[in-house]
């Protein structure tokens, strides 16, 4: 079966001054997949995906999404995409400190103004109850747990149903059990058909990956494709994955 | 919008009330000086209008019917005048006060007071000069004070006569004492003047005898030139106050960008445009400007009615009316301080669009800073420092910006001092529109003044002119005016010694006495251009 892909990145570079970090990527982002992003540390992983994300402008090449350009976009449309089609997670969550749980979950659904107010507040409560944080919505942000922050922040990503969810380190700021509760909402949702684009470099959460893509030197250095995940079968996936990470010189 | 907002404000909680504060305290000074100040030049006309004052004052030291010389003028509707006595009074604080008496109650909403008392202009009272039931001689005639009235004529601090009303017996008592000099004020009301005619009052013939010949506008001058200093000053100080206040915000912007670079960075990755971005700073600093405007407004209520008062006591009338709020001052200062706000704050957002959503990602703002910031200034020759020390300074501009900021602030404040007081300089009347002396002539000679008076009026027309008996007398090297008396007035106390009894005896005042080191019984020798002699001293 075939994928449609849903981004296509044609020959992006990225420079600062004379520092080459991203050589000529080419590269398809697949519908529906788990792709996490992984390299050695200062490879450029989380460049590329602020590169694919219109986080930041390559210095050139394409970035194809549904037949249009990103790097061509005006500020205004760039926001619409940001706001419409991309959902984003942070290494450091990045909530809004001074508003409320719900306010900041809110926040994106606001912004957009394709719905009511009073649907997006509904969507919000769904998705936090669904994150099990349904006791925590009119709580200050700085009282919460990392793990709870990140929740917070997965469902502030959700709010607008984008088409491609990235993110950036998840679990870097967090204990392992946070970790793989936080983990296991991501895979919930690609289980439900979500895009996620992912960097890290935590071998827990490369196991949920449907691809993996090795970043060396500036290029993508190995490329593979996975079986969806299953909890089941955690050691053999695990033994896998491992194997493979290794033969990239991980 | 509403919720970035008040992040945005939550951020910063500090300089957000910092600005409230000073944008209420400069805006309600401003508002309430600019209101009361309004208030006094126009209550006061009304005040001028109703008690039918005249369009011209003209005061005449003389026991001759003036009004028919007046009447005669082409340009005079009417005249009436007043006729009264002209005496100093000793005040309570040991104040000379020149009043004019009269019992002329026209013009004057005031019952006529009883026999042997007085009602004073209400100058004197707010002065601290009298209060009912003080008692003062006129000559013989002792007088009570009755009350106080205002005086909307010569009421004004600034006028040298202030008046007092007495019943119609106690008047012609007063004026039947000897000595007492005979005085009277015609009220005459103007047309327009037509052009190109002749007898019109400003060749009024007699005026050079007048004492003084007052117009509308220039009373209306003297009432409102102490509001108008105080006025200058306090906005002066409203406008540094709103300057540190823009100060303020231009600070807390750029260093509250610098923190929040991440913050902002999240909010342009959640789909925000730099427009939405700055609109949201626009409107929470602007919001803060305006709780302090809104703020002065409802306060400036209250404050303009005490500055109001305040002006009408400087000006010596007492019973000030409400003062409403004044739509057109409140709107300008509002528009005013808001242009402004909005010109910093547009001016201090520029950073937030350099600012690239991968901002939001941890460690990439070192990154930058680390890529493009310090200058090595080790090596290079002296004049490349320079050059490297400006690039810096250019480089660093917001940084220097509070410098640049406090120092012109300071540069501005004090230019503004320095004028004032150069305008203040010995020509507070010029400034003012207020009439000065323009010549000073010193002749103990009468006819000699009126013949001088007369060829001067040929080549320049003298509006009014009066004058004043003194000596100059030099001591070493300074010349002093002094006050000359044939008869002693009855303000003046003998200290020691006696009034002088025979026509070598001679009174001087007690600082004078100082000054020569004299002591009483001492001789003094009287120097004038026609005569020299000895004179016995005893002292006041
Ligand atoms: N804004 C920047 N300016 C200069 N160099 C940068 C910037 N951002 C990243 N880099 C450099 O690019 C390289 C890749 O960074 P990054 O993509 O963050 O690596 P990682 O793979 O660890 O996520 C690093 O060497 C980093 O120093
Ligand atoms: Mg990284």
């Amino acid at each position: 079966m075939s994928k449609s892909n849903i981004i296509k990145v044609q020959q992006l570079s990225k420079h600062y001054e004379n520092h080459k970090i991203l050589e000529n990527i080419d590269l398809d982002i697949f519908e529906s997949d788990f792709t996490v992003i992984m390299g050695p540390s200062g490879a450029g992983k989380s460049t590329l995906l602020q590169n694919i994300s219109t986080m930041d402008k390559p210095t050139s090449g394409k970035v194809i999404f549904n037949q249009q350009d990103l790097t061509q976009f005006t500020d205004k449309k760039l926001s619409q995409f940001r706001k419409k089609d991309i959902g984003f997670i942070f290494q450091s969550f990045n909530l809004i400190e001074h508003l409320s749980v719900l306010e900041n979950v809110c926040l994106p659904g606001l912004l957009l103004k394709s719905e009511s107010k009073q649907q997006v507040i509904q969507r919000a409560k769904q998705l936090l109850t669904g994150l099990g944080l349904d006791g925590h919505m009119d709580q200050a942000i700085t009282h919460l747990s990392g793990g709870q922050k990140q929740r917070v922040a997965i469902a502030r990503s959700l709010i607008n149903q984008p088409k491609i969810l990235f993110a950036d380190e998840p679990t870097g700021a967090l204990d392992s059990t946070a970790g793989i509760e936080v983990l296991d909402s991501l895979t919930l949702n690609n289980q439900n058909g979500q895009t996620i684009v992912m960097v890290t470099h935590d071998l827990k959460a490369a196991l949920r990956a449907d691809r993996i893509l090795f970043i060396k030197d500036g290029k993508i250095f190995g490329d593979r494709n996975f079986t969806p995940y299953d909890a089941s079968q955690i050691k053999a996936r695990r033994t896998e994955i491992e194997s493979w990470l290794q033969e990239m010189g991980w | 919008m509403r919720k970035i907002i008040k992040s945005l404000i939550m951020g910063q909680k500090t300089f957000m009330v910092t600005i409230a504060l000073l944008t209420f305290v400069s805006a309600l000074t401003s508002m309430t000086i600019l209101t009361a100040y309004r208030a006094n030049i126009s209550q006061y006309r009304s005040a001028y209008r109703t008690d039918q004052l005249p369009d011209v004052l003209v005061k005449m030291d003389n026991d001759n019917d003036i009004t028919t010389g007046i009447k005669s003028l082409k340009n005079v509707k009417n005249v009436t005048s007043k006729v009264g006595i002209v005496s100093q009074v000793m005040a309570k604080n040991d104040e000379n006060v020149a009043l004019f008496i009269s019992n002329d109650v026209s013009n004057l909403n005031l019952k006529v007071p009883d026999n042997h008392k007085i009602i004073l202009s209400s100058y004197l009272k707010s002065s601290d000069n009298f209060k009912v039931g003080d008692t003062f001689k006129i000559g013989q005639q002792q007088l009570t004070v009755q009350g106080f009235y205002d005086d909307h004529l010569l009421g004004s601090p600034l006028f040298k006569y202030k008046q007092g009303i007495v019943s119609k017996e106690t008047m012609q008592i007063l004026q039947s004492q000897k000595g007492q000099q005979k005085s009277q004020l015609a009220f005459v009301n103007a047309v327009k003047k037509a052009e190109n005619s002749s007898n019109l009052l400003s060749d009024y013939p007699d005026r050079l005898q007048a004492d003084l010949i007052y117009d509308k506008g220039y009373i209306q001058k003297a009432y409102t030139m102490l509001p108008t200093i105080v006025a200058l000053v306090i906005i002066l100080a409203a406008v540094f106050l709103f300057g540190i206040c823009l100060f303020v915000m231009r600070f807390a912007l750029l260093s509250g960008i610098d923190k929040d670079r991440q913050k902002i960075a999240t909010f342009k990755t959640l789909g925000m445009t730099n427009r939405q971005v700055n609109l949201a700073y626009v409107m929470s600093y602007l919001g803060s400007n305006l709780v302090g405007l809104f703020g002065a407004v409802v306060a400036s209520f209250w404050t303009s009615n005490l500055a109001f008062k305040f002006f009408w006591q400087l000006n010596g009338l007492t019973s000030a009316q409400h003062v409403p709020i004044n739509i057109i001052i409140v709107s300008i200062i509002t528009l005013i301080m808001v242009g402004f706000s909005t010109i910093i704050i547009l001016l201090s957002l520029r950073p937030v669009g350099s600012i690239s959503p991968a901002a939001a990602f941890q460690g990439s703002q070192s990154k930058v800073i680390s890529s493009s910031g310090h200058l090595k200034l080790t090596k290079s020759k002296m004049p490349l420092q320079i050059a490297l020390a400006f690039k810096d300074y250019r480089q660093k501009i917001g940084h220097y910006m509070t410098f640049t900021l406090v120092i012109s602030l300071f540069v501005f404040l004090s230019l503004m001092i320095m004028t004032l007081n150069q305008g203040f300089k010995g020509k507070i009347n010029g400034l003012f529109g207020l009439p000065s002396v323009d010549l000073i002539m010193q002749t103990p000679n009468d006819t000699l003044r009126h013949e001088s008076l007369q060829k001067i009026n040929t080549i320049t027309p003298i509006k009014s002119s009066g004058y004043n008996q003194e000596t100059k007398i030099l001591l070493s090297k300074d010349v002093i005016p002094v006050h000359r008396y044939s008869q002693i007035p009855h303000e003046i106390k003998v200290l020691s010694g006696h009034q002088p009894k025979q026509s070598k005896d001679l009174l001087l005042s007690s600082n004078l006495m100082k000054t020569l080191h004299l002591s009483v019984g001492q001789t003094v020798r009287v120097k004038t251009v026609t005569n020299d002699s000895c004179w016995y001293v005893s002292n006041n």
